[in-house]
């Protein structure tokens, strides 16, 4: 149950609290913003304001025999971000109906970016503040039991090319840029220049789904490592076994009963946006996302232990995912390919399949020995995005159904 | 004060702006929203109680080629590229709901509505609640209430610029005594009353009489405002 204290009259705050217990609830979601706590720079108020004294409301709430769970970060709120950051030079992108938490088409709009030094200083000092808090009030001796982190915003940060470090993680990922420059025949002199909106413009119209994941490799990256900054912190240490800083898996399944590779797209929730590199985007990605769109709106497709699944992937899948299918056919799965088998990883290695077999109804079988029973489904031939694209995509779903 | 703390109210939650925008009647608008990055729809819909979404064609050439049934409107960004909006809180984009909402982008090289019909008018809501929003400015609280919605809304403008939108708890329903809103608030409010929903061509006219009858309640304990 959600509680914003921040809405309610301080005075309020324990009538409020009174309901939700005898609602039936017993441990209520709190959201503790930057913004709102540190709305002049280097002041942080915790006690002057009436409506921000934490300690007050985390007394209430333990007096009200209630437990408690922290969300820290950045979810969509008028206060998440301190006004004063506003004006800093460097800017992260990111899709504006993730920064208001309500569908605003594929627009994207600027806030803080999370490498800007004054931010780190901000963000990790108002972070130790909270901690003080939490390690007096933590579970049993006092109500909280969980703090958790919500980075989602930044997670979609189509600009990271802001951070000084880009370049360094790209380069750990390929290490040397004559191998960079083979993957996506290029004649790029040094990392710094592949890091920025030109050069990722570039790597998208040579190779949009390899360029999609480096981009969305190195951000994984460099977000983990804000977060293990926030672990190194002295205060975090004393809290450490409540803290749950969340991870990214932005490539990956999009839900049960079908796989897809969500490496072109922006995962918002139930919805999907293109993936837009510095705000470039691609024609592969906004197929990808109408594809998805496809999927969440024909949600039937989907079913809680399907003996047969559908993988919808292009030529590229990661090495990671691609595993990942392959422990899934060992459980007696059938895997179904309408779009054909994925050829190439991240790393443009080669997959290796074995023949397929015609079979009746326009599909090909495969099998081995280390799948048991499982096999593997073709459609033959694979679809392909032409005019009557979504016509042959709800026959796959209808044929899924079937299966079923 | 730089947000509206001292009022505490909740910020409009995506249920409120749908139940706002069916009070006004404007769901019952039909028109097509489509969103496009050059030739390629990025998504389309039937606004209405229950969206429709369609998944066809995949091109803004084939939609062109096709009888238009409905109104459309279509948000374009540029070619290769998603559109970049400022962070700035902008009246239409608070109150309404997606995909009305993209309407503040009316007369803006991105939007383009057809037929011209339609356009014209759409500009003439647009200007009304452009004027609601002017007279608002002249006040740091105002209150909104909508007949047929559960709601009051409440405005909160600082040196006439919109800061925030959201709800009161306690003034659902009104005061009788509007001068009661003056000492809830303890400033300057402006007090606007809207009868319910009207036909989509008429609600221009009707914001207008509404701003024309709205009332602006000052406090009498002075000392209140300032914090004493």
């Amino acid at each position: 149950m959600k509680f914003d204290y921040l809405d309610e009259a301080p005075s309020q705050w324990g009538e409020c609290l009174a309901k939700i217990r005898q609602a039936g609830h017993a441990c209520i979601e709190l959201t503790v913003l930057w913004g709102a706590h540190e709305q002049t720079r280097g002041i942080r108020d915790f006690t002057k304001s009436s409506r921000l004294r934490l300690e007050k409301l985390f007394k209430e709430v333990q007096q009200k025999g209630l437990s408690l769970e922290l969300t820290l970060g950045f979810p969509p709120h008028n206060e998440t971000f301190p006004s004063w950051l506003m004006g800093e030079k460097r800017q992260a992108l990111v899709p504006l109906s993730l920064k208001e938490g309500r569908p605003q088409g594929a627009l994207l709009t600027w806030i803080p970016f999370l490498s800007e030094e004054n931010f780190q200083e901000g963000f990790l000092g108002f972070l130790s503040d909270v901690f003080t808090f939490v390690d007096l009030y933590r579970f049993p001796q006092g109500p909280i039991k969980r703090v958790l982190f919500d980075f989602a915003v930044y997670e979609a940060n189509v600009n990271h090319f802001e951070d000084a470090d880009f370049g360094r993680a790209l380069e750990e990922r390929y290490l040397s840029i004559d191998r960079l420059n083979a993957n996506y025949q290029t004649l790029f002199k040094n990392f710094q220049s592949v890091a920025s909106k030109q050069g990722f413009k570039v790597l998208c119209d040579k190779r949009p789904w390899l360029a999609a994941y480096d981009y969305k490799w190195v951000r994984n990256r460099l977000l983990s490592q804000f977060r293990e900054c926030i672990a190194r912190l002295e205060r975090t240490q004393a809290v450490l076994d409540l803290v749950e800083m969340g991870g990214n898996g932005n490539t990956g399944t999009y839900a049960g009963g079908v796989i897809a590779d969500t490496t072109l797209v922006e995962r918002i929730g139930n919805a999907v946006l293109p993936l837009a590199i510095g705000g470039y985007v691609t024609s592969a990605s906004i197929r990808a996302c109408r594809l998805l769109e496809f999927l969440h709106h024909y949600a039937g497709i989907t079913s809680p232990a399907p003996s047969v699944q559908a993988v919808l992937c292009g030529r590229y899948l990661s090495r990671k995912d691609f595993d990942s299918l392959m422990e899934t056919l060992k459980t007696g799965v059938e895997l179904h390919f309408p779009f054909g088998l994925p050829q190439y990883d991240e790393h443009l290695s080669c997959y290796e399949w074995h023949a397929a077999r015609k079979e009746a109804q326009g599909l090909k079988r495969m099998i081995s020995d280390k799948w048991g029973k499982s096999a593997i489904w073709i459609s033959d031939p694979a679809l392909q995005e032409d005019d009557s694209f979504f016509h042959k995509l709800e026959n796959v779903r209808s044929y899924l159904m079937a299966r079923h | 004060m730089r947000t509206l703390s001292k009022y505490f109210t909740s910020s409009l939650t995506s249920e409120e702006r749908e139940s706002l925008f069916n009070s006004l009647g404007l769901a019952e608008l039909e028109y097509e929203f489509v969103e496009c990055a050059g030739n390629a729809i990025l998504s389309r819909c039937k606004p209405g109680i229950k969206k429709e979404v369609f998944l066809e064609p995949a091109l803004l050439s084939e939609l062109l080629a096709q009888p238009q049934q409905y109104p459309r409107v279509f948000f374009r960004h540029p070619p290769g590229h998603l559109s970049i909006e400022a962070p700035c809180p902008s009246f239409w984009n608070q109150i309404f709901p997606f995909p009305f909402c993209m309407l503040r982008f009316l007369n803006t090289e991105v939007l383009e509505v057809s037929p011209a019909s339609f356009h014209d008018q759409l500009c003439g809501l647009r200007d009304a609640f452009l004027a609601l929003e002017m007279k608002m400015a002249e006040s740091e609280a105002n209150v909104l209430s909508v007949k047929g919605l559960n709601l009051v809304l409440v405005f909160h403008f600082v040196r006439r610029k919109l800061i925030r939108v959201g709800v009161h708890p306690g003034l659902s329903p009104l005061p009788e005594e509007p001068k009661a809103l003056g000492e809830i608030f303890g400033t300057k409010v402006g007090l606007f009353c809207l009868h319910g929903a009207v036909p989509f061509p008429q609600m221009k006219d009707a914001i207008t009489e509404m701003i024309a009858h709205s009332l602006l309640i000052t406090p009498q304990n002075r000392f209140r405002e300032i914090g004493l």
